[in-house]
């Protein structure tokens, strides 16, 4: 896979669920300090009881989400692994291992505050989405209970 | 626990503050309990403060002086050569006396000499130190200092102390403060913090300058401003905004939002991904414009009125977005605004609302490659980036000379998107990055 401009990562970042409400600027912010990485089969992107200090968008390749040896799900192009690790500290539950020859964007949490630091507009527009994601759960989860 | 009791002015602790001056190292506590013994130990007091001159503490010696003459009937060259002599030496010190330093320089009283050393304070590399001289600068009134305090807004650790010892100086440095509005050169991020700090001192000269600057084309802090205008209108005594020149502006907004919409018209069908991301950010630019309409409205008409309607016709539930309309189309009767404003709301067919755009301002048609070079050479770099995108993965050659002149652009963003569409281009296949 050939190197992606910022442009390329930032068209790239407007599947990403928590991004998608982010006006085009913004993700060209964002994709600015995105990192593009490269991995072999059977590379541990995140251990289990572990840290996850970035969010992963998988460009291309599969990687693979394991509990206790046991393969969940399997995350493919367009799909990020660690949606909340840039809001949240605690251990990853999974393993995410490259099921393929992968190639990813990596957001560096740390980075990541920097820019919200510097573009105030944006933590304010990244409220309003983590606001709607939240609200659309608890409906989703009051769905199901009703359902149920 | 004492500092409480102190900061309560709870009566009869005399000796307990003056024994809190040894135990304390903070020189703002050691402030307050100097302040007490002001207020409470008369001259007694004073006597004994004066006696910590010639104490070990230097430290407490250096804030007894700085108390000594700020509450002294007389000039004291005692307690001012002791100060003095304090500084020179913090400065060459470590950085918990530096910051110390800065601060006692801004609870002194003003002095001319003593002020300059805040320069230096201003640049240490100590961020305790820059902050604790801010706030002197600030409380000092020291106008010497604010090209210093204007440049710190740059800089995201001081921006916010900066801000407000800027805004504590008042509308006598308005006129100041606006220049890096006016320069075009002045960094994007200083020009951002400058139109907040005008619109914290507020008033209708800080209106006027804030207005000056929306008129001014591509600005980097227009949202800025337009915020510092709206949070001006919410307070509780707003100022009286130039009728004139708002409507000009809102003028100038509505037709922007008109000529994007006849970008989009000639922007839609055909392309991949790149052609798909240039629209959204064409259609954002447009959105911003009706947003900014709404803004500017608001500082003339009831401002919580024409908000609320704005948000209802955003939002998305067509009894709420019929209210709004209808209630603009009565606000605005006789506004030259409502015959601009009206085809935008009544959501008619892209047909007549690009014939109430070519009636309104004299607009027409463009075939794609005009709006694409246009696109191309418009001084807003996301919308040159994704033209660049466009134009490559549309395979347009007819782009190339446009595409080219853009790969020595100062902006990086620009220039590596230029770039990568100029390879495309001429190994004319379309960037299988972009492939979905």
């Amino acid at each position: 896979m050939e190197k992606l401009t910022i442009l390329d990562r930032a068209i790239r970042l407007q599947k990403v669920e928590l991004f998608s409400d982010l006006e085009t600027e913004m993700l060209a912010l964002i994709a600015s300090i995105a990192e593009q990485l490269e991995v072999e089969v059977g590379h541990v992107l995140v251990d289990h009881d572990r840290v996850l200090d970035a969010l992963y968008v998988v460009l291309e390749g599969r990687i693979e989400m394991q509990r206790g040896g046991r393969t969940l799900f399997t995350v493919g192009p367009d799909e990020t692994i660690g949606n909340w690790a840039l809001f949240d500290r605690q251990l990853s539950v999974v393993k995410a291992v490259a099921a393929e020859p992968a190639w990813l964007l990596r957001i560096d949490r740390e980075d990541f505050y920097d820019l919200l630091a510097d573009h105030t507009e944006m933590t304010r527009e990244l409220f309003f989405a983590l606001y709607k994601r939240v609200r659309s759960l608890l409906a989703a989860g009051l769905g199901s209970s009703a359902e149920g | 626990m004492l500092a409480a009791v102190l900061a309560k002015d709870v009566p009869d602790c005399d000796r307990q503050a003056f024994e809190f001056l040894s135990l304390e190292r903070d020189v703002a506590q050691r402030w307050q309990a100097l302040t007490y013994l002001g207020r409470h130990g008369g001259e007694r007091a004073r006597q004994d403060v004066t006696s910590l001159l010639a104490g070990p503490d230097r430290d407490l010696a250096a804030v007894a002086a700085a108390w000594l003459l700020s509450t002294a009937s007389q000039p004291d060259p005692g307690a001012r050569t002791l100060l003095a002599r304090y500084l020179e030496d913090a400065a060459r010190g470590d950085a918990p006396h530096r910051a110390a330093a800065a601060r006692l320089i801004g609870l002194a009283p003003p002095d001319p000499e003593l002020d300059a050393k805040l320069e230096t304070f201003l640049h240490d590399k100590s961020t305790a130190t820059v902050k604790a001289a801010v706030a002197s600068a600030a409380r000092l009134h020291s106008r010497a200092r604010i090209d210093t305090l204007i440049a710190l807004l740059g800089d995201r650790r001081y921006a916010r102390d900066a801000r407000r010892a800027l805004a504590a100086f008042g509308p006598d440095i308005l006129e100041r403060l606006s220049e890096p509005l006016r320069d075009a050169s002045a960094p994007g991020r200083i020009q951002q913090q400058v139109a907040r700090v005008i619109g914290m001192i507020g008033g209708r000269d800080a209106s006027r300058f804030l207005l000056a600057y929306l008129r001014r084309p591509r600005q980097a802090a227009r949202a800025d401003a337009l915020r510092a205008l709206s949070r001006m209108r919410a307070r509780n005594d707003p100022p009286r905004f130039d009728r004139d020149v708002v409507l000009l502006l809102v003028e100038a907004a509505l037709k922007r939002w008109y000529e994007a919409e006849y970008s989009l018209a000639a922007l839609e069908g055909g392309g991949g991904v790149a052609s798909a991301f240039l629209s959204r950010a064409v259609e954002e630019r447009r959105d911003r414009a009706l947003e900014e309409a709404f803004t500017l409205l608001s500082l003339l008409y009831p401002s919580r009125e024409i908000l609320d309607a704005s948000s209802r016709i955003h939002s998305g539930r067509p009894e709420l977005r019929a209210n709004a309309v209808e209630f603009l189309d009565s606000r605005l009767l006789g506004s030259p605004i409502r015959t601009m404003l009206m085809p935008i709301l009544e959501q008619s067919n892209r047909a007549a609302v690009l014939q109430a755009g070519q009636q309104l301002f004299h607009l027409s048609e463009l075939p794609y490659a005009n709006v694409m070079r246009r696109l191309l050479t418009e001084p807003d770099p996301l919308l040159q980036a994704c033209a660049c995108a466009a134009a490559a993965e549309r395979g347009r050659s007819d782009m190339q000379a446009a595409v080219d002149a853009l790969t020595t652009h100062p902006e990086a963003f620009v220039r590596e998107s230029a770039q990568a569409a100029q390879r495309k281009l001429q190994a004319n296949e379309p960037p299988s990055a972009w492939k979905s």
